[in-house]
Protein backbone atom coordinates (compact mmCIF):
# COMPACT_ATOMS: atom_id res chain seq x y z
CA UNK A 1 0.00 0.00 0.00
CA UNK A 2 3.11 2.59 0.85
CA UNK A 3 4.68 1.53 -2.19
CA UNK A 4 1.41 2.10 -4.74
CA UNK A 5 1.36 5.77 -2.88
CA UNK A 6 4.83 6.36 -3.47
CA UNK A 7 4.51 5.52 -7.03
CA UNK A 8 1.48 7.15 -7.32
CA UNK A 9 3.17 10.34 -5.48
CA UNK A 10 6.33 10.05 -8.32
CA UNK A 11 3.90 9.84 -10.80
CA UNK A 12 2.56 13.19 -9.93
CA UNK A 13 6.22 14.75 -9.47
CA UNK A 14 6.77 13.85 -13.00
CA UNK A 15 3.58 15.42 -13.93
CA UNK A 16 4.31 18.52 -12.28
CA UNK A 17 7.19 18.74 -13.59
CA UNK A 18 6.55 18.21 -17.26
CA UNK A 19 4.29 20.89 -16.92
CA UNK A 20 6.63 23.35 -15.66
CA UNK A 21 9.31 22.12 -17.82
CA UNK A 22 6.92 23.40 -20.67
CA UNK A 23 5.47 26.52 -19.20
CA UNK A 24 9.27 27.48 -18.97
CA UNK A 25 9.96 26.56 -22.61
CA UNK A 26 6.86 28.55 -23.49
CA UNK A 27 7.76 31.43 -21.99
CA UNK A 28 11.32 31.35 -23.24
CA UNK A 29 9.41 31.06 -26.48
CA UNK A 30 7.74 34.34 -26.02
CA UNK A 31 11.27 35.92 -24.90
CA UNK A 32 13.40 35.18 -27.68
CA UNK A 33 10.87 35.18 -30.75
CA UNK A 34 11.13 39.35 -30.86
CA UNK A 35 15.23 38.77 -30.83
CA UNK A 36 15.04 36.13 -33.19
CA UNK A 37 12.68 37.40 -35.25
CA UNK A 38 14.85 39.78 -37.97
CA UNK A 39 17.78 37.18 -37.48
CA UNK A 40 16.10 34.86 -40.81
CA UNK A 41 19.46 33.85 -41.20
CA UNK A 42 21.34 30.26 -41.17
CA UNK A 43 24.63 30.85 -38.80
CA UNK A 44 27.20 30.28 -40.86
CA UNK A 45 29.50 27.39 -40.45
CA UNK A 46 33.17 28.70 -38.53
CA UNK A 47 35.12 30.43 -41.27
CA UNK A 48 38.60 28.85 -40.48
CA UNK A 49 41.83 30.22 -42.04
CA UNK A 50 41.93 27.13 -44.39
CA UNK A 51 39.21 28.76 -46.95
CA UNK A 52 40.04 27.82 -50.09
CA UNK A 53 38.48 29.50 -53.20
CA UNK A 54 36.94 27.08 -55.77
CA UNK A 55 35.62 27.15 -59.46
CA UNK A 56 35.19 30.46 -60.95
CA UNK A 57 32.17 32.64 -60.18
CA UNK A 58 31.49 34.93 -63.40
CA UNK A 59 34.02 37.29 -63.43
CA UNK A 60 31.68 40.05 -65.02
CA UNK A 61 28.36 40.92 -64.70
CA UNK A 62 28.05 39.29 -60.91
CA UNK A 63 28.19 41.36 -58.06
CA UNK A 64 27.11 39.11 -54.73
CA UNK A 65 25.27 41.89 -52.55
CA UNK A 66 23.82 39.90 -49.37
CA UNK A 67 26.19 37.64 -49.74
CA UNK A 68 28.00 36.39 -46.00
CA UNK A 69 30.96 35.85 -48.49
CA UNK A 70 31.52 39.71 -48.52
CA UNK A 71 33.03 38.90 -44.99
CA UNK A 72 35.76 37.02 -47.11
CA UNK A 73 38.93 38.97 -47.98
CA UNK A 74 37.98 38.20 -52.11
CA UNK A 75 34.28 38.65 -52.93
CA UNK A 76 33.88 36.93 -55.83
CA UNK A 77 36.31 33.49 -55.71
CA UNK A 78 37.75 32.97 -58.69
CA UNK A 79 40.32 30.36 -59.95
CA UNK A 80 41.88 31.32 -62.57
CA UNK A 81 42.08 28.79 -65.69
CA UNK A 82 45.27 26.98 -66.51
CA UNK A 83 47.58 28.66 -68.09
CA UNK A 84 48.02 25.31 -70.11
CA UNK A 85 46.63 21.92 -70.70
CA UNK A 86 49.85 19.98 -69.62
CA UNK A 87 53.31 21.42 -68.60
CA UNK A 88 54.64 20.20 -71.49
CA UNK A 89 52.49 21.42 -74.35
CA UNK A 90 51.72 24.87 -75.60
CA UNK A 91 49.19 26.97 -74.10
CA UNK A 92 45.85 28.52 -75.58
CA UNK A 93 47.66 31.89 -75.95
CA UNK A 94 50.21 30.89 -78.01
CA UNK A 95 48.62 28.19 -79.59
CA UNK A 96 45.84 31.56 -80.89
CA UNK A 97 48.69 33.07 -83.17
CA UNK A 98 51.06 29.45 -83.69
CA UNK A 99 50.73 28.38 -87.42
CA UNK A 100 52.63 25.03 -88.59
CA UNK A 101 53.92 26.34 -91.80
CA UNK A 102 56.01 22.43 -91.68
CA UNK A 103 58.90 21.80 -93.84
CA UNK A 104 59.51 22.87 -97.17
CA UNK A 105 61.45 19.70 -99.29
CA UNK A 106 62.36 19.15 -102.36
CA UNK A 107 61.21 15.72 -103.12
CA UNK A 108 62.53 14.64 -106.92
CA UNK A 109 62.65 17.66 -107.86
CA UNK A 110 58.88 18.72 -106.66
CA UNK A 111 58.44 21.50 -103.47
CA UNK A 112 57.04 19.35 -100.94
CA UNK A 113 55.41 20.98 -97.75
CA UNK A 114 55.97 18.57 -94.92
CA UNK A 115 54.06 18.38 -91.94
CA UNK A 116 54.12 15.85 -88.70
CA UNK A 117 51.01 14.44 -86.84
CA UNK A 118 51.18 12.01 -83.99
CA UNK A 119 48.27 10.85 -82.03
CA UNK A 120 49.15 9.59 -78.33
CA UNK A 121 46.99 9.87 -75.52
CA UNK A 122 47.54 12.45 -73.03
CA UNK A 123 45.84 13.93 -69.51
CA UNK A 124 44.57 17.30 -70.03
CA UNK A 125 43.21 20.19 -67.66
CA UNK A 126 40.56 21.30 -69.60
CA UNK A 127 39.27 23.42 -66.98
CA UNK A 128 40.55 24.99 -63.37
CA UNK A 129 41.72 21.67 -61.82
CA UNK A 130 39.38 18.88 -64.03
CA UNK A 131 41.84 16.68 -65.82
CA UNK A 132 40.43 14.90 -69.23
CA UNK A 133 42.42 11.76 -70.74
CA UNK A 134 42.45 12.94 -73.71
CA UNK A 135 43.16 11.62 -77.29
CA UNK A 136 45.77 14.30 -78.73
CA UNK A 137 47.27 15.22 -82.03
CA UNK A 138 50.85 16.13 -81.31
CA UNK A 139 49.70 16.26 -77.46
CA UNK A 140 47.10 19.30 -77.79
CA UNK A 141 43.52 19.26 -78.21
CA UNK A 142 42.92 21.11 -80.66
CA UNK A 143 45.88 19.80 -82.70
CA UNK A 144 48.57 21.66 -84.59
CA UNK A 145 47.09 24.01 -86.99
CA UNK A 146 48.53 23.48 -90.04
CA UNK A 147 48.89 25.93 -92.89
CA UNK A 148 50.06 26.10 -96.93
CA UNK A 149 49.40 27.75 -100.17
CA UNK A 150 46.93 26.62 -102.54
CA UNK A 151 47.97 24.37 -105.49
CA UNK A 152 51.25 23.16 -103.21
CA UNK A 153 51.96 19.45 -102.51
CA UNK A 154 51.44 18.89 -98.86
CA UNK A 155 52.48 15.81 -97.25
CA UNK A 156 51.77 15.01 -93.81
CA UNK A 157 53.52 11.92 -91.83
CA UNK A 158 51.29 10.69 -89.58
CA UNK A 159 52.51 8.10 -86.53
CA UNK A 160 50.07 6.28 -84.62
CA UNK A 161 51.55 6.04 -81.00
CA UNK A 162 48.10 5.35 -78.79
CA UNK A 163 47.01 2.34 -78.38
CA UNK A 164 43.41 2.52 -80.10
CA UNK A 165 43.34 2.75 -84.16
CA UNK A 166 42.99 6.26 -85.88
CA UNK A 167 43.16 7.88 -89.22
CA UNK A 168 43.42 11.69 -90.30
CA UNK A 169 40.76 12.57 -92.56
CA UNK A 170 40.96 15.73 -93.75
CA UNK A 171 38.18 17.89 -95.51
CA UNK A 172 39.03 19.35 -98.84
CA UNK A 173 39.81 18.14 -102.47
CA UNK A 174 42.03 14.39 -102.64
CA UNK A 175 41.95 11.46 -103.85
CA UNK A 176 40.04 8.59 -102.36
CA UNK A 177 43.20 6.67 -100.61
CA UNK A 178 44.11 9.90 -99.24
CA UNK A 179 40.78 10.66 -97.44
CA UNK A 180 41.87 8.69 -94.72
CA UNK A 181 38.86 6.73 -94.34
CA UNK A 182 39.22 3.36 -95.35
CA UNK A 183 43.06 2.85 -94.24
CA UNK A 184 43.21 2.38 -90.68
CA UNK A 185 46.40 2.87 -89.24
CA UNK A 186 46.98 0.44 -86.53
CA UNK A 187 48.73 1.28 -82.81
CA UNK A 188 52.44 2.23 -83.75
CA UNK A 189 51.58 2.00 -87.55
CA UNK A 190 52.37 5.64 -89.93
CA UNK A 191 50.79 6.44 -92.78
CA UNK A 192 51.61 9.34 -95.25
CA UNK A 193 49.06 11.60 -96.89
CA UNK A 194 50.04 13.18 -99.62
CA UNK A 195 47.98 15.84 -101.75
CA UNK A 196 47.50 18.99 -103.97
CA UNK A 197 46.50 21.47 -101.57
CA UNK A 198 43.15 23.05 -102.68
CA UNK A 199 40.98 24.70 -103.00
CA UNK A 200 42.19 27.92 -100.22
CA UNK A 201 40.16 28.09 -97.98
CA UNK A 202 40.06 26.72 -93.67
CA UNK A 203 39.33 23.13 -92.94
CA UNK A 204 39.23 20.94 -90.16
CA UNK A 205 40.76 17.70 -89.83
CA UNK A 206 40.39 14.97 -87.59
CA UNK A 207 40.36 11.18 -86.95
CA UNK A 208 37.61 9.17 -89.03
CA UNK A 209 38.18 6.23 -87.42
CA UNK A 210 34.48 4.16 -85.57
CA UNK A 211 33.01 5.40 -83.39
CA UNK A 212 33.71 8.40 -84.74
CA UNK A 213 31.51 10.13 -81.93
CA UNK A 214 34.61 9.24 -79.21
CA UNK A 215 37.57 9.27 -81.17
CA UNK A 216 35.98 13.06 -81.68
CA UNK A 217 34.94 13.85 -78.58
CA UNK A 218 38.53 13.03 -77.03
CA UNK A 219 39.79 15.24 -79.15
CA UNK A 220 41.37 13.99 -82.48
CA UNK A 221 41.11 17.14 -84.54
CA UNK A 222 42.72 20.64 -85.88
CA UNK A 223 43.00 22.87 -88.10
CA UNK A 224 44.30 23.17 -91.94
CA UNK A 225 44.61 26.44 -93.45
CA UNK A 226 45.46 26.80 -97.43
CA UNK A 227 46.20 30.27 -98.32
CA UNK A 228 45.24 31.98 -101.66
CA UNK A 229 48.10 32.15 -103.73
CA UNK A 230 47.69 35.65 -103.64
CA UNK A 231 47.89 36.45 -100.06
CA UNK A 232 44.96 37.97 -98.28
CA UNK A 233 45.55 41.30 -96.77
CA UNK A 234 47.81 42.02 -93.85
CA UNK A 235 46.53 41.25 -90.33
CA UNK A 236 47.19 40.27 -86.97
CA UNK A 237 45.73 36.75 -87.59
CA UNK A 238 44.39 33.94 -85.55
CA UNK A 239 42.85 30.57 -85.14
CA UNK A 240 39.91 29.42 -82.47
CA UNK A 241 39.04 26.04 -82.60
CA UNK A 242 35.53 25.89 -80.57
CA UNK A 243 35.12 22.50 -78.74
CA UNK A 244 33.25 20.70 -75.53
CA UNK A 245 34.79 18.67 -73.04
CA UNK A 246 32.58 15.45 -71.95
CA UNK A 247 34.50 15.04 -68.86
CA UNK A 248 32.23 12.23 -67.33
CA UNK A 249 31.56 10.34 -70.55
CA UNK A 250 27.73 10.61 -70.20
CA UNK A 251 27.37 11.79 -74.11
CA UNK A 252 26.86 15.42 -73.53
CA UNK A 253 30.04 18.33 -72.69
CA UNK A 254 30.46 19.22 -69.14
CA UNK A 255 32.86 22.25 -70.28
CA UNK A 256 32.71 24.50 -73.72
CA UNK A 257 35.94 26.39 -75.10
CA UNK A 258 38.04 28.00 -77.94
CA UNK A 259 41.19 25.91 -78.20
CA UNK A 260 40.76 23.82 -75.09
CA UNK A 261 40.66 25.33 -71.65
CA UNK A 262 37.26 26.72 -70.60
CA UNK A 263 37.35 30.83 -69.49
CA UNK A 264 40.75 30.63 -70.66
CA UNK A 265 40.88 33.78 -72.59
CA UNK A 266 38.31 35.33 -69.88
CA UNK A 267 41.34 35.14 -67.23
CA UNK A 268 44.33 35.41 -70.31
CA UNK A 269 42.72 38.65 -72.26
CA UNK A 270 43.68 38.66 -76.01
CA UNK A 271 45.38 41.94 -76.13
CA UNK A 272 44.86 43.75 -79.64
CA UNK A 273 45.57 46.99 -81.15
CA UNK A 274 43.02 49.69 -82.02
CA UNK A 275 42.22 49.77 -85.38
CA UNK A 276 44.35 47.32 -86.47
CA UNK A 277 42.64 44.61 -88.82
CA UNK A 278 42.38 41.44 -87.18
CA UNK A 279 41.29 37.88 -88.82
CA UNK A 280 39.93 34.89 -87.06
CA UNK A 281 40.48 31.19 -88.46
CA UNK A 282 36.90 30.14 -86.93
CA UNK A 283 36.24 26.03 -86.94
CA UNK A 284 33.50 24.37 -84.78
CA UNK A 285 34.68 21.10 -83.84
CA UNK A 286 31.99 20.76 -80.98
CA UNK A 287 30.42 16.67 -80.32
CA UNK A 288 27.37 15.90 -78.98
CA UNK A 289 25.88 19.82 -79.30
CA UNK A 290 24.58 20.16 -83.06
CA UNK A 291 25.23 23.86 -83.48
CA UNK A 292 28.01 26.24 -81.69
CA UNK A 293 28.33 30.21 -82.33
CA UNK A 294 30.16 32.95 -82.50
CA UNK A 295 28.83 36.33 -80.92
CA UNK A 296 31.43 39.74 -80.95
CA UNK A 297 30.55 42.29 -78.68
CA UNK A 298 30.18 46.37 -79.73
CA UNK A 299 31.22 45.58 -82.88
CA UNK A 300 30.82 44.14 -86.38
CA UNK A 301 32.69 41.68 -88.64
CA UNK A 302 32.65 40.16 -91.92
CA UNK A 303 32.21 36.98 -92.40
CA UNK A 304 33.94 34.69 -95.48
CA UNK A 305 31.97 31.21 -94.99
CA UNK A 306 34.65 27.83 -95.11
CA UNK A 307 36.99 31.05 -96.38
CA UNK A 308 36.49 29.75 -99.82
CA UNK A 309 36.19 33.56 -101.02
CA UNK A 310 37.82 36.38 -101.07
CA UNK A 311 34.12 38.44 -100.60
CA UNK A 312 32.47 38.28 -97.45
CA UNK A 313 28.77 37.17 -97.38
CA UNK A 314 27.97 38.75 -94.39
CA UNK A 315 28.26 41.73 -92.02
CA UNK A 316 27.25 40.23 -88.56
CA UNK A 317 28.43 40.26 -84.87
CA UNK A 318 27.02 36.39 -84.68
CA UNK A 319 27.42 33.51 -86.78
CA UNK A 320 26.01 30.19 -86.11
CA UNK A 321 27.88 26.88 -87.05
CA UNK A 322 27.28 23.15 -87.56
CA UNK A 323 29.31 21.07 -86.36
CA UNK A 324 32.69 20.85 -88.88
CA UNK A 325 31.80 24.15 -90.04
CA UNK A 326 34.11 26.58 -90.29
CA UNK A 327 34.99 30.04 -91.99
CA UNK A 328 36.96 33.78 -91.64
CA UNK A 329 35.67 36.47 -89.98
CA UNK A 330 37.37 39.84 -90.17
CA UNK A 331 36.89 42.99 -88.18
CA UNK A 332 38.90 45.96 -86.21
CA UNK A 333 37.71 47.84 -82.81
CA UNK A 334 36.94 51.49 -82.99
CA UNK A 335 37.02 51.67 -79.07
CA UNK A 336 39.92 50.69 -76.31
CA UNK A 337 38.42 48.67 -73.65
CA UNK A 338 37.72 45.24 -72.75
CA UNK A 339 34.76 43.33 -75.47
CA UNK A 340 33.72 39.92 -74.47
CA UNK A 341 33.71 37.29 -77.28
CA UNK A 342 31.48 33.84 -77.03
CA UNK A 343 29.30 31.62 -78.25
CA UNK A 344 25.33 33.34 -78.06
CA UNK A 345 24.48 30.37 -76.80
CA UNK A 346 24.27 31.49 -73.07
CA UNK A 347 24.27 28.09 -71.93
CA UNK A 348 27.96 27.31 -73.45
CA UNK A 349 29.24 30.97 -72.55
CA UNK A 350 28.49 29.78 -68.96
CA UNK A 351 30.35 26.60 -69.49
CA UNK A 352 33.27 28.24 -70.30
CA UNK A 353 32.93 29.69 -73.74
CA UNK A 354 33.60 32.75 -73.32
CA UNK A 355 36.81 35.30 -73.94
CA UNK A 356 37.81 39.10 -73.99
CA UNK A 357 39.56 41.29 -76.53
CA UNK A 358 41.65 43.92 -74.71
CA UNK A 359 41.75 46.92 -77.04
CA UNK A 360 44.86 49.29 -76.46
CA UNK A 361 45.79 52.34 -78.35
CA UNK B 1 31.62 -46.33 -11.26
CA UNK B 2 32.42 -47.26 -15.06
CA UNK B 3 29.13 -45.70 -16.15
CA UNK B 4 29.47 -42.05 -14.40
CA UNK B 5 33.27 -41.82 -15.96
CA UNK B 6 31.46 -42.45 -19.22
CA UNK B 7 28.93 -39.79 -18.74
CA UNK B 8 31.45 -37.50 -17.41
CA UNK B 9 33.72 -38.47 -20.57
CA UNK B 10 29.98 -37.59 -22.63
CA UNK B 11 29.78 -34.00 -21.15
CA UNK B 12 33.24 -33.08 -22.34
CA UNK B 13 32.75 -34.44 -25.84
CA UNK B 14 29.63 -31.89 -26.28
CA UNK B 15 31.75 -29.16 -25.13
CA UNK B 16 34.41 -29.71 -27.74
CA UNK B 17 31.78 -30.82 -30.48
CA UNK B 18 29.92 -27.40 -29.81
CA UNK B 19 33.38 -25.46 -29.65
CA UNK B 20 34.30 -27.04 -33.06
CA UNK B 21 32.37 -25.15 -35.24
CA UNK B 22 33.51 -21.38 -33.35
CA UNK B 23 36.96 -22.25 -33.72
CA UNK B 24 36.74 -23.31 -37.64
CA UNK B 25 34.53 -19.96 -37.69
CA UNK B 26 36.90 -17.33 -36.03
CA UNK B 27 39.50 -19.69 -38.64
CA UNK B 28 38.07 -18.18 -41.47
CA UNK B 29 36.87 -15.31 -40.40
CA UNK B 30 40.90 -14.70 -39.73
CA UNK B 31 41.99 -16.06 -43.25
CA UNK B 32 39.40 -13.80 -45.18
CA UNK B 33 40.87 -10.72 -42.67
CA UNK B 34 44.36 -11.30 -43.76
CA UNK B 35 43.05 -12.00 -47.50
CA UNK B 36 44.70 -15.54 -47.62
CA UNK B 37 41.11 -16.96 -48.39
CA UNK B 38 40.04 -14.74 -51.12
CA UNK B 39 42.53 -11.68 -52.92
CA UNK B 40 39.67 -9.06 -53.31
CA UNK B 41 39.49 -7.55 -56.82
CA UNK B 42 41.93 -4.52 -57.11
CA UNK B 43 41.20 -1.86 -60.06
CA UNK B 44 43.42 0.88 -61.19
CA UNK B 45 40.44 3.04 -61.91
CA UNK B 46 39.67 6.01 -59.54
CA UNK B 47 36.07 5.70 -58.00
CA UNK B 48 34.73 8.24 -56.05
CA UNK B 49 31.44 9.28 -54.84
CA UNK B 50 30.53 12.47 -53.07
CA UNK B 51 26.93 12.95 -51.15
CA UNK B 52 25.50 16.49 -51.46
CA UNK B 53 24.07 16.10 -48.13
CA UNK B 54 23.00 19.14 -47.25
CA UNK B 55 22.16 22.71 -49.10
CA UNK B 56 21.54 25.50 -46.68
CA UNK B 57 19.82 28.58 -48.66
CA UNK B 58 20.77 32.01 -47.45
CA UNK B 59 19.61 35.33 -49.26
CA UNK B 60 22.50 35.65 -51.98
CA UNK B 61 24.47 32.35 -50.73
CA UNK B 62 23.93 28.32 -50.90
CA UNK B 63 26.06 26.86 -47.98
CA UNK B 64 26.78 23.16 -48.94
CA UNK B 65 27.99 20.09 -46.91
CA UNK B 66 30.12 17.33 -48.85
CA UNK B 67 30.77 14.00 -47.45
CA UNK B 68 33.20 11.81 -49.40
CA UNK B 69 31.64 8.44 -49.08
CA UNK B 70 33.91 6.85 -51.67
CA UNK B 71 37.30 4.46 -51.12
CA UNK B 72 39.77 7.16 -52.23
CA UNK B 73 40.46 10.94 -51.27
CA UNK B 74 38.28 13.34 -53.86
CA UNK B 75 39.48 16.65 -55.29
CA UNK B 76 36.49 19.00 -55.89
CA UNK B 77 37.24 20.84 -59.10
CA UNK B 78 34.27 22.59 -60.31
CA UNK B 79 30.85 23.90 -58.69
CA UNK B 80 27.81 24.58 -61.34
CA UNK B 81 24.89 26.00 -60.56
CA UNK B 82 21.97 25.28 -62.86
CA UNK B 83 24.60 24.22 -65.40
CA UNK B 84 26.21 27.14 -65.26
CA UNK B 85 30.21 27.41 -64.19
CA UNK B 86 30.41 29.35 -60.71
CA UNK B 87 32.26 29.00 -57.64
CA UNK B 88 32.53 29.32 -53.59
CA UNK B 89 34.77 28.75 -50.68
CA UNK B 90 35.46 25.34 -49.19
CA UNK B 91 36.53 24.91 -45.81
CA UNK B 92 39.19 22.99 -44.75
CA UNK B 93 40.53 22.00 -48.15
CA UNK B 94 38.98 20.87 -51.39
CA UNK B 95 40.32 17.53 -51.20
CA UNK B 96 38.22 15.87 -49.12
CA UNK B 97 39.42 12.90 -47.46
CA UNK B 98 38.04 9.61 -47.30
CA UNK B 99 34.58 9.74 -45.13
CA UNK B 100 35.74 13.31 -44.86
CA UNK B 101 33.70 16.74 -45.02
CA UNK B 102 33.67 19.62 -46.31
CA UNK B 103 31.58 22.75 -46.28
CA UNK B 104 31.16 25.05 -49.51
CA UNK B 105 29.90 28.26 -49.25
CA UNK B 106 28.80 29.59 -52.77
CA UNK B 107 27.90 33.20 -53.49
CA UNK B 108 24.63 33.08 -55.85
CA UNK B 109 21.38 34.96 -56.67
CA UNK B 110 18.58 32.43 -56.23
CA UNK B 111 15.35 33.01 -56.98
CA UNK B 112 12.36 32.14 -54.55
CA UNK B 113 10.18 29.17 -55.66
CA UNK B 114 12.26 28.08 -58.73
CA UNK B 115 14.37 25.08 -58.89
CA UNK B 116 18.23 24.90 -58.31
CA UNK B 117 20.85 22.25 -59.35
CA UNK B 118 24.52 22.07 -57.92
CA UNK B 119 26.82 20.06 -59.82
CA UNK B 120 29.91 19.45 -58.02
CA UNK B 121 32.85 18.04 -60.38
CA UNK B 122 36.01 16.37 -59.28
CA UNK B 123 39.59 16.18 -60.66
CA UNK B 124 38.66 13.24 -62.31
CA UNK B 125 35.61 14.33 -63.89
CA UNK B 126 33.59 12.25 -61.85
CA UNK B 127 29.65 14.48 -61.64
CA UNK B 128 27.51 14.50 -58.85
CA UNK B 129 24.27 16.30 -58.76
CA UNK B 130 21.27 17.60 -56.24
CA UNK B 131 18.37 18.86 -57.34
CA UNK B 132 16.58 21.15 -55.22
CA UNK B 133 12.78 21.26 -56.19
CA UNK B 134 12.01 24.75 -54.98
CA UNK B 135 14.35 27.11 -53.88
CA UNK B 136 13.30 28.49 -50.37
CA UNK B 137 14.96 30.13 -47.29
CA UNK B 138 16.19 27.83 -44.94
CA UNK B 139 14.49 28.39 -41.36
CA UNK B 140 16.30 29.31 -38.85
CA UNK B 141 16.93 27.77 -35.29
CA UNK B 142 14.11 29.21 -32.97
CA UNK B 143 13.05 28.29 -29.51
CA UNK B 144 9.56 28.42 -30.80
CA UNK B 145 10.41 26.05 -33.40
CA UNK B 146 11.89 23.48 -30.81
CA UNK B 147 9.06 24.34 -28.53
CA UNK B 148 7.20 22.98 -31.51
CA UNK B 149 9.21 19.91 -31.90
CA UNK B 150 8.91 18.95 -27.94
CA UNK B 151 4.92 19.66 -28.11
CA UNK B 152 5.11 16.98 -31.26
CA UNK B 153 7.11 14.65 -29.17
CA UNK B 154 4.76 15.09 -25.73
CA UNK B 155 1.78 14.06 -27.85
CA UNK B 156 3.36 11.30 -30.13
CA UNK B 157 5.89 9.72 -27.09
CA UNK B 158 4.18 10.87 -23.48
CA UNK B 159 0.09 11.29 -23.64
CA UNK B 160 -0.64 8.02 -25.37
CA UNK B 161 1.30 6.15 -22.57
CA UNK B 162 -0.83 7.72 -20.28
CA UNK B 163 -3.71 7.21 -22.16
CA UNK B 164 -2.90 3.57 -22.31
CA UNK B 165 -2.50 3.60 -18.19
CA UNK B 166 -5.69 4.50 -18.03
CA UNK B 167 -6.89 1.59 -19.33
CA UNK B 168 -5.14 -0.46 -16.72
CA UNK B 169 -8.21 -0.72 -14.71
CA UNK B 170 -10.60 -2.34 -17.56
CA UNK B 171 -7.19 -4.99 -17.98
CA UNK B 172 -7.09 -6.34 -14.38
CA UNK B 173 -10.76 -7.01 -15.17
CA UNK B 174 -10.39 -9.08 -18.03
CA UNK B 175 -9.72 -13.01 -18.00
CA UNK B 176 -5.77 -13.79 -19.13
CA UNK B 177 -7.10 -15.50 -22.53
CA UNK B 178 -8.26 -11.95 -23.69
CA UNK B 179 -5.13 -10.48 -21.56
CA UNK B 180 -2.64 -12.48 -23.22
CA UNK B 181 -4.43 -11.89 -26.60
CA UNK B 182 -3.96 -7.96 -25.73
CA UNK B 183 -0.73 -8.61 -25.06
CA UNK B 184 0.65 -10.76 -27.96
CA UNK B 185 -1.34 -8.21 -30.20
CA UNK B 186 0.24 -5.00 -28.93
CA UNK B 187 3.90 -6.80 -29.36
CA UNK B 188 2.60 -7.46 -32.93
CA UNK B 189 1.59 -4.03 -33.75
CA UNK B 190 5.21 -2.69 -32.19
CA UNK B 191 6.97 -5.30 -34.28
CA UNK B 192 5.24 -4.01 -37.25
Amino acid sequence: MKEKTEKVGRRRDFIKAMGVFGLSIGLGSLITKKVEAHENHFPMPIRSNSLVAIGSVPAHGFHPLNSASKSVNNPSPRVKAPYSQSPKVMNPMSFLTHFDLGKVIDSNGKRVREFTLSSYPSFIEVASKVSFPAWTFNGTVPGPTLRCVEGETIRIKFLNGDIHPHTIHFHGIHPANMDGVFEIIEPGKGYTYEFKAEPFGVFPYHCHTMPITKHIAKGLYGTLIIDPKEPRPKAKEMVMVMNGFDVDFDGENEFYTVNGIANYYMDYPIRIKLGELIRIYLVNMTEFDLINSFHLHANMFWWYPNGTSLTPSEYTDTVMLCQGQRGIMEFSYKYPGRFLFHAHQSEFAERGWIGMFEVFE
Amino acid sequence: MKRAISKENHKWLRIISSLIPLILLFLVVYLIATGFAIQAPTTTLPIERINIERIVLNPEELVVTLLNSGPNDVEVAQVLVNDAIWGGFIEPSNVIPRLGRAILTIPYPWVEGEPLTLTIITSNGFKFKKEIEAAILTPPFTFEQAYTYILIGVYVGIIPVFLGEGWFPFLRGISSRWFRFLLSFTAGMLIF
